[in-house]
């Protein structure tokens, strides 16, 4: 059944997956040499674990446990909490290696990217495997950090690879090997296939993903909707998905939480923070000049329970201060007195260009032409002197009360070099090496 | 129950119901009419709970009763009927027998005494106003109202009568906007009939709609306002209609006193020209540009979706060069309500309203607010 084969040439595209292997934990153990190989987490301050290193993955301390069960799990546990800046310090490192290669690269999230290396075999004097090899390997003298590589036809096919095997792993999958990769691997392991596309088909009796390949398109197209035939095309090695390079600027939505600790029942603390997440969020649609015209406004509860209210605005807006009144009025509906929220977080939906815009008869226009020159202004000041220098009066108290982080700071957060600020660091990873 | 009725005559009351029932309830019994009989007619009824309406036919009662029964379904097989009189038949498990000629038609309906009551309209003052004047208003006005239901007290037109002179008597007033562009009207002086809404009422654009529909067909008809609800009355039917309970804004400060350039079109051929505008515009804005310059106006609207189009008319105006951007939906509708055949537009810069009125009638008035294109 392995020797099926899906298309005649080997190397139609050439798509690399590369994922960072136990990502957050190795970045710690890159800083902190003397945790090499030790049992580590990161994610103490979240109370879960977040990531594990592979020391603590073979002890049986999984991602999503608790700090309490991980301990008990693997006692003399390293706990660590999570130092995000290092991490996407150590990720930039990583893609701009992969950039020495090809600049088609799609950074898909902080551990994990797709690359285009098609064509690059004259030009890099050497085969799509050893470029493959080349790329891992610079990575790892370069950033000590080792990362798991697929490299195939297509996006999903690389992704499959990439997977095969970790930590450390190459894998090639070239276009005449393809079934050879799929007879074994269950149908819900393949990238975009989550649990109800399974479901639906276990009940046609396809279970592994060859069985899903070699499904025919009547019967795909039938079953699945537009994103379910894509990724049966790639598996087949035809590639429909094609590496994006660009940075992400088309949104549907724009949406920013945030979790503070301790919770809390205070109303105006928690309307600060959610005029806080307000002013992110529209500051991101405002850089990628967009407005929203509906806004979503939630808090969540000590229990995990999710409230939430939406606004409608009359015209499409991405001025904080001409949103604090509908996020007012969205407060007071959902907040109840004496009840303990742990998270506060805004929607902007419905996102269109800023651009025309229609004047309303009740609003006063020259007030609205006003406070476009203030924002302008407002970003400008942002870009020099960091987010949210200048803020509405409303989100102020976060300054005062703090931000509601909860844990030890990292060696990056409690570090600061000779004219640092606490919001401009120099872009260094710091290491820890014992002398 | 069984009756004889009239095939034209049930045709159009069952017509008149259709745009009041609910067409795809998910409570069945919204989407039917009830059907009762009285003293020699039939009584009909439809609500969707905001709208009532109640109506009386002459009928030949055999056996008294009453149901309810699909409005849409009821009305379509009426007017697929050929033969003179109908005979509707209702036995004891509600089905529905309609007979005209040899042709028969078998329906289920639902047992009235589950229909939502529309209550007859009790003793109140009620004033006796032209159908025509009525309806004109209206029409005049609800286009401009409000579809967001984020804005409820925009989502109806705003009715209240205002003095003519010193101490004439009351006019009709209406006004409608969505909070981009507002239209206003002015009966007749008199047309109140009597009837005083000094602060005002707002009516649901869809029941506005509902009562200039029957309004339009009558010579007179009566109107009061009885326990939050408008009402209108002809000589077999009343429709109510639950008024909107939220303030209406203060539409009178947005009436712009400076005046702008004032420009006299021919209103068909603006009308056109805008028109072939709209083809193009941008769906979401509807952005054409106005341009005022060497005694002609020239119109452009351009859209990287779909293309460009331009246009120039001849015009007179006073005042200097100017340019201006504008919802074109918005300049169409509030033209179209325009009687008159010429029509002037106040065109003003930067961000001041346009204003549109038919020339030689002020007693109607539309407002726009332009678009702002970046620069």
């Amino acid at each position: 059944m392995d020797d099926i084969i899906f298309g005649l040439s080997s190397w139609p595209r050439a798509i690399l997956h590369l994922d960072g292997d136990a990502f957050f934990t190795s970045c710690e153990e890159v800083i902190h040499p003397e945790f090499k190989g030790k049992p580590l987490i990161t994610g103490a301050e979240r109370g879960i674990v977040a990531c594990a290193s592979y020391a603590a993955k073979r002890m049986g301390v999984k991602r999503g446990v608790s700090l309490r069960d991980a301990r008990i799990i693997c006692p003399g546990l390293i706990l660590l909490p999570s130092d995000y800046e290092t991490y996407s310090l150590f990720s930039r490192r990583i893609f701009t290696i992969m950039r020495r290669f090809t600049p088609d690269v799609e950074e898909y999230s902080i551990d994990e990217a797709f690359a285009d290396i098609t064509g690059l075999r004259r030009p890099l004097r050497s085969s799509y495997e050893a470029i493959a090899r080349n790329i891992k390997t610079e990575i790892q003298r370069d950033t000590g950090l080792t990362v798991s590589v697929g490299l195939s036809v297509t996006k999903v096919l690389a992704k499959v690879g990439s997977k095969r095997r970790k930590p450390d792993g190459l894998t090639v999958i070239p276009g005449r090997a393809i079934a050879s990769h799929l007879w074994d691997l269950p149908l819900e392991k393949v990238w975009g296939i989550g649990p109800a596309t399974t479901a639906q088909l276990n009940k046609l009796g396809i279970r592994t993903a060859l069985e899903f390949a070699r499904m025919p398109e009547r019967a795909v197209r039938r079953q699945l909707t537009k994103p379910g035939v894509e990724i049966w095309q790639e598996l087949r090695g035809q590639s429909v998905c094609p590496v994006i390079a660009e940075e992400k600027s088309v949104y549907a939505s724009i949406s920013k939480t945030k979790t503070f600790a301790p919770a809390t029942a205070d109303a105006d603390y928690l309307f600060a923070q959610l005029l806080r997440n307000l002013e992110s969020a529209c500051l991101k649609a405002r850089r990628y000049k967009l407005a929203p015209r509906r806004l979503t406004f939630f808090l969540k509860t000590n229990d995990f329970s999710y409230h939430g209210c939406e606004a409608r605005l009359n015209r499409p807006s991405a001025y904080t201060m001409e949103l604090s009144e509908p996020a007012r009025e969205a407060f007071l509906s959902i907040f109840r007195k004496g009840t303990y929220y742990r998270a506060t977080g805004v929607v902007l939906m419905e996102l269109g260009a800023d651009l025309p815009v229609q004047y309303s008869l009740f609003d006063d226009p020259v007030r609205a032409d006003k406070v476009r020159d203030l924002y302008e202004a407002m970003d400008e000041i942002a870009r020099r002197f960091g987010k949210h220098t200048l803020h509405l009066g409303g989100s102020h108290l976060i300054e005062v009360a703090g931000k509601g982080k909860r844990g030890a700071a990292t060696a990056r957060e409690a570090t600061q070099f000779f004219g640092e600020t606490k919001r401009q660091h120099l872009g260094l990873p710091i290491l820890h090496a014992k002398v | 129950m069984e009756f004889h009725i009239d095939r034209n005559v049930f045709l159009e009351g069952v017509q008149k119901t259709l745009g009041i029932v609910e067409r795809k309830s998910i409570v069945p019994i919204l989407n039917n009419i009830l059907i009762r009989t009285e003293e020699g007619r039939i009584k009909i009824v439809a609500t969707n709970r905001e709208i009532g309406l109640i109506s009386r036919y002459d009928a030949q009662i055999n056996i008294p009763g009453d149901i309810t029964i699909s409005a849409l379904k009821l009305f379509e097989m009426i007017k697929e009927t050929q033969d003179d009189t109908l005979q509707f038949i209702k036995n004891e498990q509600h089905q529905v027998t309609m007979k005209s000629g040899r042709a028969i038609y078998r329906i289920s309906g639902l047992p009235a005494d589950l229909y939502p009551q529309v209550l007859e309209v009790d003793e109140i003052p009620l004033y006796k106003v032209s159908g025509a004047d009525l309806a004109n208003l209206v029409r005049k006005t609800s286009f401009a109202a409000s579809t967001d239901e984020m804005r409820a007290n925009l989502t109806g037109v705003f009715f209240e009568t205002e003095a003519s002179g010193e101490d004439g008597p009351p006019r009709m007033k209406m006004v409608a906007t969505d909070g981009h562009r507002l239209s206003s009207a002015l009966g007749p002086v008199g047309s109140a009939g009597g009837l005083v809404l000094e602060k005002g009422i707002v009516v649901p654009r869809k029941g506005m709609e509902e009562i200039r529909k029957i309004a339009e067909a009558e010579e007179a008809v009566w109107i009061g306002v009885d326990h939050g609800m408008f009402v209108m009355k002809t000589d077999n039917l009343t429709i109510k209609v639950s008024l909107i309970d939220a303030d209406y804004p203060d539409y009178r400060r947005v009436i712009p006193k400076n005046k702008g350039v004032l420009a006299i079109f021919s209103r068909d051929v603006l009308l056109h020209a805008l028109r072939r505008m709209g083809v193009v515009s941008n769906e979401n804005y509807n952005d054409v540009v106005i341009e005022l310059s060497d005694g002609r106006m020239a119109l452009s609207s351009n859209n990287p979706d779909v293309g460009e189009a331009n246009d120039e008319i001849a015009v007179s105006y006073n005042g200097g060069d100017l340019t201006n951007t504008y919802n074109v939906r918005y300049v169409i509708e509030a033209i179209k309500a325009v009687d008159e055949e010429e029509v002037s537009f106040e065109i003003n810069e930067g961000m001041k309203p346009g204003v549109i009125m038919g020339v030689g009638n002020d007693d109607y008035l539309s407002i726009v607010m332009p678009l702002k294109l970046k620069e």
